[in-house]
């Protein structure tokens, strides 16, 4: 009895004495800052790797030709220069030419050539290696099988120049060439079918302004300065480290206790609780580009699915852009946005985001909340009140089940406000909700009437795959909506390299939408970010949390 | 005893082989598969197809079994989709932080649990005995997230004294030994406590319940009325006889660590079995579902195995009796 009080009064000594260890084992904090993330990245081999995690590791190791920075002043994107000195345009826009700097060398000494990047692109374009990245090569010259051709598209001049050749003039070529670049004196050696599991996926060689220290699975990944990179330059920072945190609450808690520097997707609760305090954590909404928006099927599913794509009829609700209109004035998007997001957002009108400035139609004013409106238009489209207190035409009662994925909160608020404002207007919605894989492969099949996605827009203004009538190139036209004028603007606007001329048609397609409605935009919403006030440089930018971490320092 | 453990060895395998065949089984009839975390607008469908018939996913279940159970057979578990490295390369390196942190938990239940147990009996009737026994029913049926982020409260974030998340400090890789194995039991404290304390619980109460009815067995009084004394009594006939529910409740409970684990380790991003179960079923990543319900099961049945074996050791009549 004696022995186990005494183990028992030992223990608890030997625990409030390690607690007060704490101050001494606590690292240095000098140089270092400590972002909290959800997840573990899956690899480090850019032709693999899909989560955010492992793309921002990625973009701070392994150099690339340019380098994108957005201009928030007038809404473009520009490219500098990074692995190239400069570049040149000629063949009608069709070829560029790169002059590679002679002094970028890799982590183990060995000096980046252009042969780098002809073998890290083989490597994308290479169906047997079945790279994720493949469809940046979408415009580079084909060869009979239709895949991309490497020894036609891409021309080694010399040791520091390379030419890509592409089958047409498109604005997004230095997109497309801006890839993360491989060592090809590594990559070479490695047989094909063992890329995916190479040790080289884990232990990176690259040439940026950081490197892999150290990865430990699941906790943390621990990037350093790399002193040699001339890329554009070591970074001020010693470390990076990126601390795997799963659960939001412990992750929200750590960096109000300072125990990490940043981190993002912070709620709106939190923001304007942390906002409203004397915190040292500064909150900053990143630049809208995640918009929520309801899908209604344009085409009817059924006809669709059972003629395996063949079959295009209206779909028997939705299928009239008056009923999609009244559809919109009957849902209150503003409430809905100050309720589920306050400040972090505003309504969205049109498929465009505000960032983008010099394409943005300011003019164009989102429909109003107008129910009465709403109904007069669908009963002009033949729709009656029936006995049911629900609308009715000849052939259908207007009676549809919204689809949102499982667990995701904000949808399924959205989902409940707009069902009760739909039956305002006498129509019946029921809500289901499905497993998030599941969710998104219904919609690539077009099996659902409607839905609400939450979606992140790309920095380069390219969207034929998600407003294009060519179902088999537009993956993500879910509404399967189809408009031939929005097919020539979007032909126009992919070669016009000057945004004063392709604002114009930007704003006409932007009318388009107005008036056709193929979907109700909902809002754009803000990233919000939460930094440590010790931690200096750009923290926030639209690209991603760590775009120039290489600036960042603290003090 | 060779015997028992060989006869349990052999019926475990059947065991082992049904459940990961029931578990092959559900996570198939989920919708969706591994590819599913390749669909999004940067990924041609074309790649996920590729990539299905790769891995074998386009082949019928009953193939794609007989291949994976072919592969168990020769020790190979497959291969992880979202770790892009073998199962068993995975699990060797999350196994060994669940074992700490369950073999932890372990101690803190028995020290803990036996500790209260006595003290209960020791002051029978008074407050101390109804603060186990009410007390213990209540932390026994809190739910461990609960009971996590009110410690994490406590601990972390008003008090600071206890590192809230993770199992080593940043950094930790430069400390000296010492320092090293104080950081890690630092990071222990917290959720071994959450993991540790139902069993506590169920330990203090069974064993306060089995002493009090052993105290009033014959053979006790017996050896009072021979003069043996208090002391004596107490250590070497009543606890001995109570003690041996609570080996079998440590047995069993090993399965209900790794059960809690998948809570606790997700709260504290502790990097083991339970965080990694999670990750693979909200992944898709089947191979490495099934790798760690395989060692879970043989956890479970391992657990078992020892308790048999302990409970034979120290019970002369289940020793006899046989099993």
């Amino acid at each position: 009895m004696k022995f186990l009080y005494r183990l028992l009064i030992i223990s608890v000594t030997i625990i409030f004495a390690m607690s007060g260890c704490s101050e001494r084992t606590e690292p240095d904090r000098q140089d270092v800052v400590i972002i909290g993330i959800p997840g573990d990245a899956d690899t480090f081999n850019p032709i693999f790797a899909t989560g955010v995690t492992a793309s921002q590791i990625i973009d701070l190791i392994y150099p690339s030709l340019v380098h994108s920075d957005f201009d928030l002043d007038d809404g473009t994107i520009s490219y500098q220069p990074s692995l190239s000195k400069s570049w040149e345009h000629h063949n009608d826009n069709k070829s560029i030419t790169f002059d590679l700097r002679t002094d970028a060398v890799w982590e183990d000494g060995t000096t980046i050539t252009a042969q780098d990047v002809y073998t890290t692109y083989g490597l994308y374009g290479n169906p047997e290696v079945g790279s994720v990245r493949q469809d940046a090569l979408e415009n580079f010259l084909k060869n009979e099988a239709g895949t991309p051709d490497i020894e036609q598209s891409i021309e080694v001049v010399n040791d520091s120049t390379i030419t890509f050749h592409f089958e047409s003039a498109y604005t997004g070529q230095l997109f497309d060439v801006g890839l993360p670049i491989l060592p090809a004196h590594i990559f070479e050696t490695i047989p094909k079918e063992d890329l995916r599991t190479h040790s080289i996926n884990r232990q990176p060689v690259g040439a940026g302004p950081f490197k892999l220290h150290s990865w430990t699975p699941q906790q943390s990944i621990i990037l350093e300065s790399n002193e040699s990179s001339v890329l554009p330059q070591p970074a001020k920072l010693s470390r990076l480290i990126f601390q795997i945190i799963p659960d939001y609450q412990s992750r929200i808690s750590q960096l109000e206790s300072g125990e990490i520097d940043m981190m993002d997707d912070i709620s709106v609760e939190d923001a304007e609780r942390i906002e409203g305090r004397d915190s040292p954590v500064q909150i900053t909404p990143m630049p809208e580009r995640r918009y929520y928006f309801i899908g209604w099927n344009n085409i009817h599913t059924r006809a669709f699915a059972e003629s395996e794509g063949q079959t295009i009829q209206p779909h028997p609700l939705f299928g009239n852009p008056d009923v999609r209109k009244a559809l919109t004035l009957a849902i209150n998007r503003e409430e809905m946005t100050n309720a589920f997001f306050g400040d972090y957002a505003r309504v969205a009108g049109g498929p465009i985001p505000p960032v983008f400035r010099w394409a943005y139609d300011e003019t164009l004013e989102p429909h109003p909340y107008d129910p009465q409106r709403a109904s007069e238009l669908l009963e002009n489209a033949g729709w009656q009140v029936d006995d049911t207190g629900v609308l009715h035409n000849e052939n259908n009662r207007f009676s549809f089940t919204m689809m949102i994925p499982s667990g995701d909160h904000i949808r399924s608020m959205m989902a409940s406000t707009i069902q009760q404002q739909l039956s305002e207007i006498n129509i019946e919605m029921n809500i289901e909700q499905v497993e998030g894989a599941v969710f998104l492969q219904n919609l690539m099949q077009k099996s659902y009437d409607a839905w609400i996605v939450g979606f992140m827009f790309p920095l380069e203004l390219q969207i034929e795959n998600l407003w294009g009538s060519d179902f088999n190139t537009a993956h993500f036209n879910f509404v399967s909506f189809r408009n031939e004028r929005v097919d020539e603007i979007l032909a126009r606007t992919r070669v016009l390299f000057d945004p004063e001329e392709a604002a114009p048609l930007w704003m006409e397609f932007q009318r388009i939408f107005h008036q056709e409605q193929p979907v109700t935009f909902l809002c754009w919403v803000s990233n919000i970010v939460g930094v440590h006030e010790r931690v200096k440089g750009k923290t926030v930018d639209i690209h991603g949390l760590t775009h120039r971490a290489w600036e960042w320092y603290t003090e | 005893m060779i015997r028992l453990i060989l006869g349990r060895i052999v019926s475990s395998i059947p065991l082992i082989a049904g459940l990961i065949t029931i578990v092959f089984i559900i996570v198939r009839l989920l919708p969706g598969d591994p590819m599913t975390i390749y669909i999004s607008p940067a990924v041609p469908p074309a790649v996920a197809e590729q990539l299905r018939a790769e891995f074998g996913f386009d082949r019928s279940i009953i193939h794609q079994y007989g291949q994976w159970m072919w592969g168990v057979m020769r020790g190979e578990l497959g291969f992880s989709f979202t770790h892009q490295k073998d199962v068993a390369r995975v699990i060797a390196s999350a196994f060994p932080n669940t074992l700490i942190l369950a073999a932890v938990a372990i101690l803190f239940q028995i020290i803990i649990g036996i500790s209260l147990g006595l003290l209960a009996v020791r002051f029978h009737t008074s407050f101390i005995d109804k603060f186990v026994s009410v007390g213990g029913l209540i932390v026994y049926t809190l739910p461990s997230f609960w009971v996590a982020i009110l410690l994490l409260y406590i601990f972390s974030y008003s008090l600071g004294i206890l590192p809230s998340s993770q199992m080593h400090s940043i950094g930790a890789d430069e400390f000296g030994k010492m320092e090293y194995l104080l950081d890690l039991l630092k990071h222990l404290i917290l959720p071994a406590t959450v993991l540790g304390l139902p069993g506590a619980a169920a330990i203090a109460r069974y064993l306060r319940t089995n002493l009090l009815d052993v105290l009033n067995e014959q053979f006790i009084l017996t050896a009072r009325s021979m003069g043996l004394s208090e002391r004596k009594i107490f250590l070497s006939y009543a606890l001995s006889n109570a003690l041996i529910p609570t080996i079998t409740i440590t047995g069993t409970t090993i399965g209900i660590l790794l059960a809690g684990a998948v809570v606790t380790e997700t709260i504290f991003s502790w990097p083991g079995m339970g965080r990694l179960t999670v990750s693979a079923i909200f992944a898709r990543d089947y191979p490495l579902i099934i790798g760690c319900t395989l060692v879970a099961g043989t956890v479970v049945i391992v657990g078992n195995l020892l308790a048999d074996i302990m409970y034979r050791i120290v019970d002369p009549r289940i020793r006899t009796g046989g099993l």
